[in-house]
């Protein structure tokens, strides 16, 4: 078992190293001028061939392609990200700040989205085809059809502009930077984040009560004179949980990529707003180091969802044909 | 199942009553006596042209942000209107009978926030290190210093025309220029010599031990700072000027959420006081006043304007319409545009114009008509000039917003009255490189401007990457000629004749044309905030007059 997520990890690097490659090349190969990208019109107008080129050439753009890649990835592995174009600092310190804040949304948005797709899920499936069933079907298919920007301005509009119960927006304020005191400015994007996953959720979970509770060992747990409650939570939920939670867990990475909308919409810092606004102001660099740390991320999930599934499926890691059984 | 729903309410219902309580007051009445001035905070948007990530923005590369008007200081101190100059750092200052020298004393009373007094060394340090950064704006105000050229080419270290004599400084020109008052010494931030001679000259604007907490020796100082949401000021207890009444100032970024979540939260009474692209449209602010009663609005003659301005050098796609290099079309494109439908698309806010003086100031030359539209007349004109009517106008502009794309669906339609196909489109990426090296387009809208209107034409001078558009810079040298006779005089007779003739010139060469004046905007909460009114006397920028600054609510 432990040469199998060996092997898994070991994976990792080379993919990690393809995709360093794509994302150099990638960046390399937009049209224009590195520098000029990033100066506005008007401070152009003053600059002089002879500066300009002198910018390239502190920027090290004058070199090759291939040296340009090695000096890039030989920072990566030293945790030297260099510096942005735009603001001259390091990206180790901007993706310091703006990392914590993308995990912290994502983290909060997953346990929202967690305890209401289960909850009205598995209201769903003991209720089934009642007014409730109906009522969490057609909300979860808004949940999921609606783009979450528009809930996420409904919500200010709402929350924050004439209840005035949540900021408008930021991760923290002056005096509130506790995560606990921070947890305001949390409810609503961590939320907005989340209606996706809690209509997906709920619909499987749903799906998967109703498939255990059909089966005999349900039937037999009633005979026995087991009260509902008991049926439905200790026999039914229980055994539902584990197909759940394997698509649970696959649907991080999708959390993470989210952000990107969510952070814009509420003025929050993190890792998605700052690929937006990098990419709008054309500071490759933090493009670059963003990009590779958003798809390591992904990549880092997706082995967790691995060694996740071979946990709880040991078919999968000996490699077996998944159709040999029923696993149970 | 009943019993779980209810409790899972509840639970949502606490959660909710718990985070929401955060927002709304302590429920403490306030005491007759409150001084607000010490117990409240002056709300302020944290807006920087670098983001706010890491470091400040370096006041030398750009002053987007109102902090470095609250953080550093300047020789002098301009007035509102920008011609009347009062001391600062320099106590005193005397100016050579040809103009041509100016010598300042250096008060020593100013001390840097960190406890250091400041010296003629910083000064001396800051006006030559703000010439080795390459993308400082601030270089252009050094054209007539002796020596600075050089340094800016990096063929000297110092500038041999700014010289130090103990606690005097002075600066010795090429040639008198009375707008160095205004510009060289009223808006040159100086930095400490102490905190920044480490860092390399090109990089100093993002030299990180300094700017990630700047000293200073201003009005107020940089108390706590929380890349990238927020930091604090407080009032400078040891300033060496009038001091300020206000305490406490938050500035709060919006880098993320934009011109909308600057609106949100101005709506939300976030905010106290606001100004810039955020809300300088009016229909924008009209709107938040609509929705916030404490905030009121002002609006001033802040010298912004939008122009439009021919290629007439050629692009790189061979598709250029060489047109527009003859002079007559140029003028006719004038008459053809609606520049009164173009300002009106800012009610109360667009300024008509004709040149780039507003008709309603002194110093506009009366002997040029007011704008007035005339299709008949310009297609007499381009008749004339043998204007090929079946070949497109192409017009670049790079704004995006919706007002910009109603413009231009007026002026496709002006010119079609005329008979001739306007094909605007908006630029966007690589801006500097579209809009300087591929050209594209035969004209260009763009905006810009200042207080000093004749000062603008100086975008008609050779010597800028405006060179690469406007080409024949034989010609264009006779703006350089005008403009430094200009500010070489002080006889008003004089001064008036050369700005009349500069427009004039502009006027007839047509490479320029000005499409309307924006007066900006500055929305503030008159509920909790009393600001000096002298700021609206001009540009605020020019001296906020911080000190007088009041919180009259909470």
């Amino acid at each position: 078992m432990f040469k199998y997520y060996i092997t898994r990890f070991a994976m990792l690097i080379p993919k990690l190293m393809v995709i360093s490659i794509i994302v150099f090349i990638g960046i390399q190969m937009i049209p224009g001028d590195p520098v000029t990208r990033t100066i506005s019109p008007e401070v152009y107008a003053h600059l002089s061939p002879v500066q300009l080129n002198e910018l390239r050439q502190e920027l090290g753009l004058n070199d090759s392609m291939v040296v340009q890649y090695l000096r890039w990835l030989s920072g990566l592995l030293r945790g030297d990200f260099g510096y942005s174009l735009v603001t001259g600092g390091k990206i180790s310190g901007i993706i310091a700040s703006r990392l914590p804040a993308t995990f912290e949304l994502a983290f909060v948005s997953l346990i929202f989205a967690t305890i209401l797709g289960l909850l009205f899920g598995f209201i769903s499936a003991i209720k089934k085809n009642t007014i409730i069933d109906y009522t969490n079907t057609v909300l979860g298919m808004i949940g999921i059809s609606v783009p979450p920007f528009f809930f996420g301005l409904l919500a200010i509009l709402l929350f924050s502009i004439y209840l005035r119960w949540f900021p408008t927006g930021g991760r923290m304020g002056y005096g509130h930077v506790t995560f606990f005191a921070r947890l305001k400015y949390l409810v609503l994007p961590a939320f907005i984040l989340g209606i996706s996953l809690i209509a997906t959720l709920m619909k499987f979970t749903r799906g998967s009560m109703l498939d255990v509770l059909s089966k005999e060992y349900i039937k037999v747990a009633r005979s026995k004179g087991l009260s509902e409650i008991k049926v439905n939570l200790k026999h039914g939920f229980r055994n539902a949980l584990i197909p759940i939670m394997v698509v649970l867990v696959m649907r991080i990475p999708m959390l993470v990529g989210g952000t990107v909308i969510i952070e814009t919409v509420f003025n929050y810092p993190g890792m998605g707003s700052l690929m937006v606004s990098s990419i709008s102001g054309s500071d490759m660099p933090v493009v670059m180091i963003g990009t590779f740390i958003m798809t390591s991320s992904v990549l880092l999930a997706s082995f967790f969802v691995d060694v996740f599934a071979a946990i709880i499926d040991p078919r999968i890691r000996f490699g077996t044909d998944a159709g040999g059984g029923n696993g149970k | 199942m009943k019993k779980m729903l209810l409790t899972a309410g509840l639970i949502l219902l606490l959660s909710l009553s718990v985070f929401a309580s955060g927002n709304k007051d302590s429920g403490k009445a306030a005491g007759a006596a409150v001084d607000y001035n010490e117990t409240g905070i002056l709300k302020l948007d944290w807006h920087s042209s670098i983001g706010t990530d890491s470091l400040f923005e370096c006041p030398w590369v750009s002053e987007g942000s109102l902090y470095p008007a609250m953080l550093f200081d300047t020789l002098l101190q301009n007035n509102n209107d920008g011609t009347v100059q009062t001391p600062r750092i320099a106590t005193e200052w005397t100016v050579s009978e040809d103009g041509k020298t100016y010598t300042f004393t250096i008060t020593d009373k100013a001390k840097w926030t960190d406890g250091t007094p400041l010296t003629i060394d910083d000064v001396l340090f800051s006006y030559n290190a703000v010439l080795k950064l390459p993308k400082s704006p601030k270089k252009g105000n050094f054209k007539n210093v002796v020596g600075a050229q050089d340094v800016i080419d990096g063929k000297a270290d110092s500038v041999s025309g700014i010289t130090v004599d103990g606690n005097k400084i002075t600066f010795k020109l090429t040639q008198a220029d009375n707008t160095v008052l205004s510009g060289l010494f009223a808006m040159m931030q100086i930095l400490p010599k102490h905190l920044l001679k480490d860092a390399d000259p090109a990089t100093l604007a993002s030299y990180e031990p300094y700017w990630t907490k700047p000293v200073g020796t201003g009005i107020f100082k940089i108390d706590e700072v929380s890349f990238p949401t927020y930091f604090t000021m407080v009032r400078n207890d040891d300033y060496f000027g009038e001091k300020a009444k206000i305490k406490h100032v938050l500035f709060t970024s919006h880098q993320v959420g934009g011109a909308e979540a600057i609106i949100s939260d101005v709506i939300a009474g976030n905010l106290d006081y606001v100004y810039g692209n955020a809300i300088n449209d009016i229909n924008t602010a009209v709107n938040v006043l609509a929705n916030n009663p404490d905030m009121k609005m002002r609006l001033f003659p802040g010298g912004y304007q939008r122009k439009f301005m021919f290629n007439l050098v050629g692009s790189q796609d061979g598709k250029y319409n060489d047109d527009v290099k003859k002079q007559e079309v140029r003028q006719a494109f004038r008459l053809i545009m609606d520049m009164k439908s173009f300002a009106s698309l800012y009610p109360g806010q667009g300024i008509v114009l004709t040149t780039f003086v507003p008709s309603d100031m002194s110093k506009y030359n009366k002997n040029i008509p007011l704008f007035k539209r005339d299709v008949k007349k310009a297609i007499s004109m381009l008749k004339d000039a043998n204007f090929d009517f079946s070949r497109p106008v192409r017009i670049l502009y790079y704004y995006g917003d919706q007002t910009t794309k109603d413009l231009m669906d007026i002026l496709v339609q002006n010119f079609a009255d005329a008979g001739v196909t306007a094909k605007p489109f908006l630029a966007t990426g690589d801006l500097a490189s579209i809009i300087y090296e591929v050209k594209n387009y035969d004209m260009i809208y763009l905006g810009g401007g200042g207080t000093h209107y004749i000062l603008q034409y100086g975008a008609l001078e050779p010597g800028s990457a405006f060179d690469k558009i406007l080409g024949d810079v034989k010609y264009r040298s006779v703006y350089t000629d005008l403009l430094n006779k200009y500010k070489s005089t002080n006889d008003p007779a004089e001064i008036k004749a050369l700005g009349d003739k500069i427009q004039k010139e502009a006027y007839n060469y047509a490479a320029i044309i000005p499409a309307y004046g924006l007066k900006e905007i500055v929305l503030y909460n008159a509920a909790k905030l009393k600001i000096d009114d002298r700021i609206f006397n001009g540009i605020p920028v020019n001296n906020y007059h911080f000190a007088n600054w009041e919180l009259v609510g909470k």
